[in-house]
């Protein structure tokens, strides 16, 4: 409708003038003019606020330069947050857990832009999770007269295999650090495929060159295909997005195939945890959260071929009562077989630190593999019949390891199709860290350009691995190779 | 008050000293009591409603030699019984052995005599209505003899001087957009309760979202029904449907069949308190097929929110049809309340008047016909400021609604009585003058004196 008949009366003689947000431009208070609407936002002072409820919006002045805007809104969930969703959340909703992730739509102009998803760790700086949605406005949706509406929304319902890892009424509690307006022009990187992977990395985690002005990667941890040990070189136009959990999310952005691809890799052989140099683990590479994905020790995701099998059932997988799981135990079995006998046969390298080695003695009496010389090479090899490739194509027959996808928006009802290919096993580079990786990669396409944000799940039964004596979650590792920009 | 006495709502040391304080200060400042009574409510739970009428009460013994005698739930659990036993069992009904609230609250004096009521809510520091024989035209409760000798003051001293009140009538204006939860002091303020936008372009950015929500045709006009406190007052002044419960029920039954607008249908923000029964979820019910009506809490809405929405305002005697009107939104009310004779909202006659009045305002949104006129507005200007300021008597012997029931307020109320000279306080000027020339309410000023003294009362703004 375009020309109510309502005689809107709001000014007054006591109006004063509401500044615009240039373009470009960063709004980092809420106390700002500038901010003139709020619903259900608390306004903030440091920051721009936080959500009461959902929905919720905030609709800002702006003044745009003319063409098309780069909007970029900056969320982070703290202990406030979930303080405020314990507070906020309906009273009557079961397994109240407020520490579950948080996946909500954000819309504006009348219109679903983006999905951001958070998810909270550990190891996030100053137990802070930050995360972003970006998404391009033409210029004929902004105007000095209107607003600068941004909305977020729960998303309900969800698909049964993510709901349990996925807190309802999402954006309660969610700060909202700052927005960032910036002009769509020749020498803008056109966002494809914005990718929520549950948080950016971790303060001092390794980044990729330019990854700060990567568009594609910006809400997502980043991780340098060079500085990462063992990894193989990555083409220059990727970066490596490390998983949190086994859930990510895309959102639209220039006309691009919906594809990416899912890169495995096992940095270690089993039961020889990993350690740097410093003798802490590695937060920035995409191990999965035990909590999403961990199989008995937490949160389960509801399809059942996920389901983590009990211990019980694990063991008789191993015993050979299942097919799967003699199939993958023997796999696995094999790998530590050569493992030790590669270790035995190999000479402590001058370069391993103690920490390398006492872990990894102390945990499964296996050496770390060797590092002969510095020099990258190593004398293991590694059966291509018993490659990591072949493990996760085993898991995925037998219904242990799929990939699904679900469209946020509920317009589209994606069907992931899967290429599954191997790399042989690759060597660090690193001297203090002399051991063998292997990775594996999964081609995930879903047939066209993105009409609406999409939840992915990337679910492995763990459990079904867990019969392997050794074996340890934390041996493998989940990145998204994704474009760069 | 008996100075010791105990505090009977242990409301805390500060609240003795008060009365303590008030024990003295009283005696002190009245005539000794004579043959006249006045009987003085006090049985609503809110200490500062007891307050305000007994400053009244109190006020009135300067020159009338009176005693005070009080009503009040006598029962220790009068507080819970107010609001749990007096919930309607049917909505619109008063239960069985229950009798209507509005009476037990303003009850027939037998004596014929001058009778009072205060508002109970914000943001007023003191607000009285009275009724005195002498001004009595017609046949009617309380609160239909108020509204119709409020609209006879509002053209005589309001609208007559608008001139001179305008721009104070629009700094009001201004300042209740940011507390807009004030007058519908049942909605609470804060955030939730401001209305930020400023200009139709912004309202449409905001509209545009809020139909999506709700799932809202974004071509159509959307019409907002508000809900009553559907137990609360129950015919204490003309109504045009049997009872609140009905009109509710008739009008959504009306809109089900009405799909040129979208229709949002609101519960009162006190729903809880007034209505046990589950009455508007049972009418929500009914039209859960229907895509172009919503039924939502009040409080699920922000004000911005509704705001951008509404586009004609219905209610039977709702303060929204008060404030909808000042920025320009058409309301239209299906009975009587304090301002309905004001000129600023279209009111039903009858029950066919009502579907007159709706059906006409529908096809004038849809043809984008305006349904309000720029003398509407300024009128419901008007009565806002009134109802914020003229109507509003500020004194250091109540303080403002505000302050809360708490120690600070009881230590201001001593102060006021210990440290602060009582002649000329405005509770005691205002109640003179408002008995002395039987007015239908209490005023910060003397509109009688003209144009000249108004300006001179308000300290209006301006070059001399």
């Amino acid at each position: 409708m375009n020309d109510l008949p309502v005689k809107l009366a709001l000014q007054t003689a006591f109006e004063a003038p509401v500044p615009s947000l240039p373009v470009p431009g960063t709004l980092t208070a809420g106390n700002r003019p500038e901010l003139l609407v709020v619903d259900k936002v608390a306004r903030g002072v440091t920051v721009l606020g936080r959500y009461g409820a959902t929905p919720a919006l905030f609709g800002l002045k702006v003044r745009p330069s003319g063409g098309a805007v780069r909007v970029s809104v900056r969320f982070s969930i703290d202990n406030a947050s979930a303080d405020w969703w314990e507070a906020r959340a309906p009273q009557h909703l079961k397994n109240r857990d407020p520490a579950r992730g948080r996946l909500f739509l954000v819309r504006s102009q009348g219109a679903t832009r983006a999905a951001v998803y958070l998810v909270r760790r550990p190891q996030d700086a100053g137990g802070v999770t930050r995360g972003e949605a970006r998404f391009d406005l033409p210029a004929e949706a902004l105007d000095e007269a209107g607003l600068l509406i941004v909305e977020v929304q729960s998303i309900d319902p969800l698909p049964s295999w993510a709901r349990h890892q996925l807190a309802p009424f999402a954006p309660i509690g969610v700060q909202i650090d700052a927005v960032g307006l910036a002009p769509v022009d020749h020498d803008a990187v056109p966002l494809v495929h914005q990718l929520s992977v549950g948080g950016l990395a971790p303060s001092g985690a390794p980044t990729s060159a330019g990854a700060a002005t990567s568009a594609g990667a910006a809400a997502s941890a980043v991780t340098s295909p060079q500085a990462a040990p063992a990894a193989p070189p990555v083409d220059a136009t990727l970066d490596a997005v490390a998983l949190r959990t086994d859930l990510f999310v895309a959102s639209p952005g220039a006309a691009a195939p919906a594809r990416w691809t899912l890169r495995v890799r096992m940095t270690r052989p089993w039961g020889s945890p990993y350690v740097d140099s410093n003798g802490s683990a590695d937060a920035t590479r995409g191990t999965r959260d035990s909590a999403a994905a961990e199989g008995a020790a937490g949160p389960t995701p509801a399809g059942a071929a996920f389901a983590p099998v009990s211990a019980a059932a694990s063991a008789s997988e191993a015993r050979g009562m299942d097919g799967g799981g003699r199939s993958i135990a023997r796999i696995l079995l094999s790998r530590r077989t050569r493992s030790k006998r590669a270790a035995a046969n190999s000479t402590p390298s001058p370069s391993a630190t103690p920490s390398d080695t006492a872990t990894a003695t102390a945990t499964d009496k296996i050496p770390a593999p060797a590092h002969p010389s510095g020099s990258g090479t190593t004398d293991l090899t590694v059966d291509p019949a018993m490659s990591l490739t072949k493990l996760l194509e085993d898991l995925r027959v037998r219904n242990h390891f799929r990939v699904e996808a679900f469209g946020l928006s509920g317009t589209w009802m994606p069907v992931p199709s899967l290429v599954i290919r191997g790399v042989g096993p690759a060597e660090t580079n690193i001297p203090s860290r002399p051991f063998v990786a292997e990775f594996a990669y999964i081609d995930i396409d879903l047939g066209h350009t993105l009409p609406e944000p999409v939840l992915v799940g990337t679910h492995v039964d763990l459990g079904a691995l867990q019969a392997v004596p050794g074996f340890d979650q934390a041996a493998l590792t989940w990145e998204l190779l994704v474009p760069r920009g | 008050m008996n100075s010791t006495a105990k505090s009977p709502q242990l409301l805390g040391l500060e609240f003795d000293r008060y009365c303590e304080t008030a024990a003295q200060f009283w005696p002190r400042n009245t005539l000794p009591a004579g043959e006249a009574t006045i009987l003085v409510e006090l049985m609503t739970e809110d200490i500062r409603v007891s307050i305000r009428n007994l400053t009244i009460a109190n006020a009135i013994r300067r020159f009338i030699p009176a005693q005070i005698v009080v009503y009040t739930g006598a029962d220790e659990d009068w507080n819970e019984i107010l609001w749990t036993v007096l919930r309607q069992t049917r909505s619109g009904k008063v239960g069985p052995g229950i009798r209507r609230r509005g009476r037990h609250r303003h009850p027939r004096h037998r004596r014929r005599t001058a009778r009072w009521r205060t508002t109970q809510g914000p943001p007023r520091g003191r607000e009285a209505y009275t009724l005195f024989p002498e001004t009595l035209v017609g046949e009617g409760s309380f609160r239909m003899h108020s509204t119709r000798q409020i609209a006879e003051f509002f053209e005589q001293h309001l609208w007559a001087n608008r001139n001179v009140l305008r721009r104070s009538a629009e700094l009001t204006a201004w300042r209740s957009k940011s507390n807009l939860g004030r007058p519908s002091w049942w909605r609470g303020g804060g955030v939730v309760s401001s209305v930020e936008f400023r200009t139709p372009q912004e309202r449409q950015a905001i509209r545009t979202h809020a139909m999506d929500r709700l799932g809202f045709d974004r071509t159509k006009p959307v019409v907002a029904i508000y809900n009553h406190a559907t137990s609360d007052a129950l015919n204490t002044n003309v109504e045009v449907f049997e009872d609140l419960g009905r009109w509710f029920e008739e009008t959504a039954a009306f809109a089900a069949a009405e799909p040129t607008v979208n229709w949002l249908f609101v519960d009162h923000p006190s729903q809880a308190k007034y209505d046990s029964t589950g009455f508007f979820d049972r009418v929500a019910a009914r039209h859960t097929d229907a895509e172009h009506l919503v039924f939502l809490p009040s409080l699920e809405l922000s004000k911005n929110v509704m705001w951008s929405l509404v586009d004609l305002g219905v209610t039977v005697r709702g303060s929204t049809s008060a404030e909808l009107p000042v920025y320009g939104i058409p309301a239209i009310q299906a009975g009587w309340s304090e301002w309905s004779g004001c000129g600023f909202t279209s009111v039903a006659r009858d029950e066919g008047d009502y579907w007159r009045l709706l059906r006409d305002a529908l096809a004038g949104l849809v043809e984008g016909r305006s349904l309000i006129t720029e003398e509407q507005i300024e009128r419901a200007r008007l009565w806002l400021w009134f109802y914020r300021s003229g109507g509003d008597v500020a004194s250091h012997l109540v303080q403002h609604w505000e302050m809360g029931q708490n120690e600070e307020l009881f230590n201001a109320l001593s102060v006021a009585m210990r440290q602060v000279e009582s002649d000329g306080d405005a509770a005691f000027v205002s109640t003179q003058r408002m008995w002395s020339r039987q007015e239908p309410f209490l005023t910060r000023v003397d509109f009688a004196r003209g144009p000249d003294s108004l300006n001179e009362q308000l300290g209006a703004v301006r070059q001399w």
